[in-house]
């Protein structure tokens, strides 16, 4: 399939992904999970169930708060130990409300969880029920799938892209997945084509995966329908960012203060397309994923398929334990991951990826230093912003300079902290920035619906006396008649 | 020379002729004036600064019979956005219309405490309680500007100001 | 011998203060491009007027009853006319903004303006020479004040030495520009 157009800026990076392209090997279920009931985007959930009860793998344990909530499922069977904080990954190490469970080792399966027929249901029916099955964005973003269906849906003629391109180096539990699992993803494929009513739907994979490529294309052999194709995207960082990769495949970019689904594209990623898959086919509903273990500070990076809310410090000892003293620790990839204190922290929905890293892994950042006008960083944008001028009305703190310059539009994606010569921590600085960007942005909003709603009791007051004058006019006139 | 003096006394004339010409804006650019003015304003409505609400306090920043540094629910942000925009000196917002809040707060009703008279219902500048005679009465806190002007009506005193909840 | 000296001294301070006073100065008074619009579209009238007002002046009063001791006179006082007008004609358009201190002064102590009068009566040589002059001088300047109120916002953040904030960046930066635009000279021949 041609693509529509290049990718804008961007790097080429070095992609350390060979080291871990052996087979996924199967973690074993640990002694006890701890499961974060806000290890997706939106509302956290709510626990439904207390220390002490026994529950069965896969029985749902907390439900949605809100309609962008989701469920969380128990991946084991046992006992609840405890509902307290614990240190979580996607806060840095900071504590997190969680349900802690004790594993019985039994593996217990959830009777009410059963395979349903997808073809069969209604579609509106099967996006509640893949919300049902927890499942959320397992890019990274953590959304939940069936708010994003839910909303896309009242849109006609959707296309589907599935993005298995995997643009970040050290990552690769997606290439994994689609060598080994392509089937998955493409019963996901028609599951989610299902539930939008999509004609249409593209699998994009990145150029230098070509095992992935040629394990999707023929579990594609063998499929009847034939509406999924596949197509290559070139290996630059970021091309496998939501709005990037859309306007690679489909020329349109989606508009800034607006979702893929208002120019009817639907993105989702090749894990969640298969976890869905799973859901729906064997009944399991996620509490499972592949994560990349790797780094020079493990034996044997390797791909692991793990429960959801197994310790770190328990996956790594499985996997061989530290082979290094390690400088870092790292959960997601080295552009946009983020830095853990300590190990331990559990697996969450969103791991996708663990690095062990040496200081031979990484370069050093240096100290920075002014900033020399270069323009690199505008070169090597890939939302096509101006960092460097963003840089500098950060500094200033002048925020409608920011927000006309697009700030919300960045992706942290780290192109341009990459390639500035003067070492500025550009990424730091914009993620800095954009909370006092988005309180000015909430209070004009807020403040516009003040001034609407006052001027419509104005309005309402003005008309109430109005009228009482007619009647008051109305009775002197009808008292002066009748005189 | 004398040709020389009637020249220039004759152009000197016409200057002053221009002179006399109008200096205020038309209706059209003062309306988009008031506009411009009222958009920076927090829209809190709540009379502090003596006027009406943010429109009459915008018509009068147009027409310059209000001072800049009258809003302390705007604080100094808004202090400088009309400076900046009526290319008027910077100054501090005059305490005598008000502390400048620290937090944003919302009104809260202790609704044991409140005997629905429906009063503070009336003052509300942007229908942000809901309720009726006899009836509980409650704040709509997403909508609440913090203006305070139901606090004085309650004959209960069941209202206080509390700390806004982080929006989401 | 020490009057002359103080007169030579308080002459380049003069000279120097001159231009810091923003009122005097419609480089330093355009901080922010909305209003820099705003002062480059009056100043661009004020040209596009003054140009043929001067040369009619000139041809039409002043050279058929020798009265050129008073061109100086006269021009400023149509200049400050026009530029009364101009204002008046920004006031009454939909989008102008509150008036910056001392528009009168800003716009009729512009040298372009009164440089433009005073160049009609050597290089116009008819009425459409001098409203193409007018016109020509009335674009350059508002596209100039326009450029250097844009390399102004870039730098309104850059970490320059105390010592050469507001005025000496501006004018190092008015310099620059102007020996850009001299790299057009020649260009055409005259």
């Amino acid at each position: 399939m041609l693509l529509h157009s290049h990718v804008r800026g961007g790097l080429q990076l070095v992609g350390h992904k060979r080291r871990s392209a052996a087979s996924v090997r199967i973690a074993a279920a640990p002694a006890e999970v701890i499961l974060a009931l806000d290890q997706h985007t939106g509302l956290p959930a709510i626990a439904l169930v207390k220390p002490g009860d026994a529950v069965a793998m896969g029985q749902p344990i907390a439900q949605p708060q809100s309609d962008i909530s989701a469920w969380v499922h128990s991946p084991i069977s046992g006992r609840v130990v405890a509902i307290e904080p614990r240190p979580a990954a996607h806060h840095r190490g900071e504590l997190a409300p969680s349900i802690v469970i004790a594993n019985d080792g039994e593996d217990r399966r959830h009777p009410a969880n059963a395979p349903v027929d997808f073809a069969s249901m209604d579609p509106l029916e099967l996006c509640e029920h893949i919300a049902r099955g927890g499942i959320v964005g397992l890019g990274g973003a953590t959304f939940p799938t069936a708010a994003k269906l839910l909303q896309a849906r009242a849109c006609a003629h959707i296309h589907l892209i599935l993005n298995g391109v995997e643009c970040e180096p050290w990552i690769s539990c997606d290439d994994l997945l689609m060598r080994e699992r392509a089937h998955d993803v493409i019963l996901g494929a028609h599951i989610l084509c299902r539930s939008l009513g999509a004609a249409k739907c593209t699998i994009a994979i990145e150029s230098d995966m070509p095992e992935a490529r040629s394990a999707v294309r023929a579990a594609l052999a063998s499929d009847t329908a034939s509406n999924i194709e596949v197509a290559s995207v070139p290996s630059i960082y970021p091309a496998g960012g939501e709005r990037q990769l859309i306007t690679t495949l489909t020329g349109q970019e989606v508009p800034a203060d607006g979702l893929p689904s208002d120019i009817g594209v639907v993105c989702q990623n090749v894990g969640t397309a298969a976890a869905i898959a799973r859901w729906i086919r064997d009944g399991e509903p996620l509490i499972r994923r592949i994560v990349t273990l790797t780094g020079s500070g493990v034996r044997e990076p390797v791909n692991v398929e793990v429960r959801i809310g197994t310790p770190l410090a328990q996956l790594i000892e499985d996997a061989g334990g530290y082979q290094q003293p390690i400088a870092e620790l790292i959960m997601g990839g080295s552009m946009m991951g983020k830095t853990l204190p300590h190990d331990g922290v559990p697996v969450t929905k969103g791991t996708n990826c663990v690095i062990a890293a040496t200081a031979a892994d990484f370069h050093e950042r240096g100290t920075e230093m002014p900033c020399i006008r270069c323009g690199n960083c505008a070169e090597a944008c890939p939302a096509s912003l101006l960092p460097q001028q963003l840089h500098w009305y950060a500094l200033g703190k002048d925020l409608d300079a920011l927000e006309s310059h697009g700030l919300l539009d960045c992706i942290e994606c780290g192109c341009c902290d990459y390639v500035c010569p003067s070492q500025i921590p550009l990424t730091q600085r914009f993620r800095d920035a954009k909370p006092a960007l988005l309180e000015t942005v909430d209070s004009r909003t807020r403040a516009n619906d003040a001034r609407l709603r006052f001027e419509s009791r104005e309005q309402r007051l003005t008309r109430l006396e109005a009228e009482r004058r007619a009647k008051l006019d109305e009775k002197r006139k009808a008292f002066k008649d009748a005189r | 020379m004398i040709l020389a003096l009637l020249v220039t006394a004759a152009l000197t004339a016409l200057l002053a002729a221009t002179l006399l010409l109008p200096a205020q804006l038309s209706a059209a650019g003062e309306a988009r004036l008031i506009e411009r003015i009222d958009a920076l304003l927090p829209q809190t409505q709540c009379g502090r600064c003596t006027f009406a609400g943010c429109k009459p306090y915008a018509t009068a920043l147009a027409r310059g019979e209000a001072d800049i540094n009258q809003c302390p629910p705007g604080g100094p942000s808004t202090m400088i956005a009309l400076a900046a925009l009526l290319k008027r000196d910077a100054r501090p917002v005059d305490p005598k219309f008000g502390v400048v809040p620290e937090v944003a707060t919302v009104a809260w009703i202790d609704e044991p405490a409140c005997i629905g008279c429906a009063k503070c219902i009336q003052v509300c500048p942007v229908d942000a309680i809901v309720g009726a005679s006899k009836f509980m009465h409650t704040v709509i806190a997403a909508q609440c500007t913090g203006c305070e002007l139901c606090i004085p009506p309650c004959p209960v005193d069941c209202i206080e100001m509390r700390p806004a909840a982080a929006r989401a | 011998m020490s009057a002359l000296l103080l007169i030579l001294l308080s002459a380049v301070l003069v000279c120097y203060y001159a231009p810091t006073i923003p009122a005097l100065n419609p480089f330093l008074a355009a901080d922010h491009f909305d209003s820099a619009v705003g002062i480059a579209v009056a100043s661009a009238l004020t040209l596009i007027v003054v140009s043929p007002l001067s040369y009619l002046i000139e041809h039409a009063l002043l050279a058929p009853r020798g009265l050129e001791q008073l061109r100086t006179l006269v021009f400023i006082i149509a200049v400050m006319a026009v530029a009364q007008l101009a204002g008046v004609a920004m006031r009454l358009s939909k989008r102008w903004m509150p008036v910056p201190t001392a528009f009168l002064l800003l716009m009729t102590s512009n040298s372009a303006v009164l440089g433009v009068a005073f160049l009609d009566t050597t290089r116009a040589r008819t009425f459409s020479d001098s409203l193409l002059l007018g016109l020509g001088t009335g674009l350059a300047f508002a596209l100039l004040l326009l450029m250097f109120t844009a390399l102004q916002q870039r730098l309104r953040y850059a970490n320059i030495p105390v010592m050469f904030r507001d005025t000496p960046a501006a004018l190092v930066t008015v310099g620059l520009m102007a020996l850009a635009c001299m790299g057009f000279t020649g260009l055409i021949r005259e």
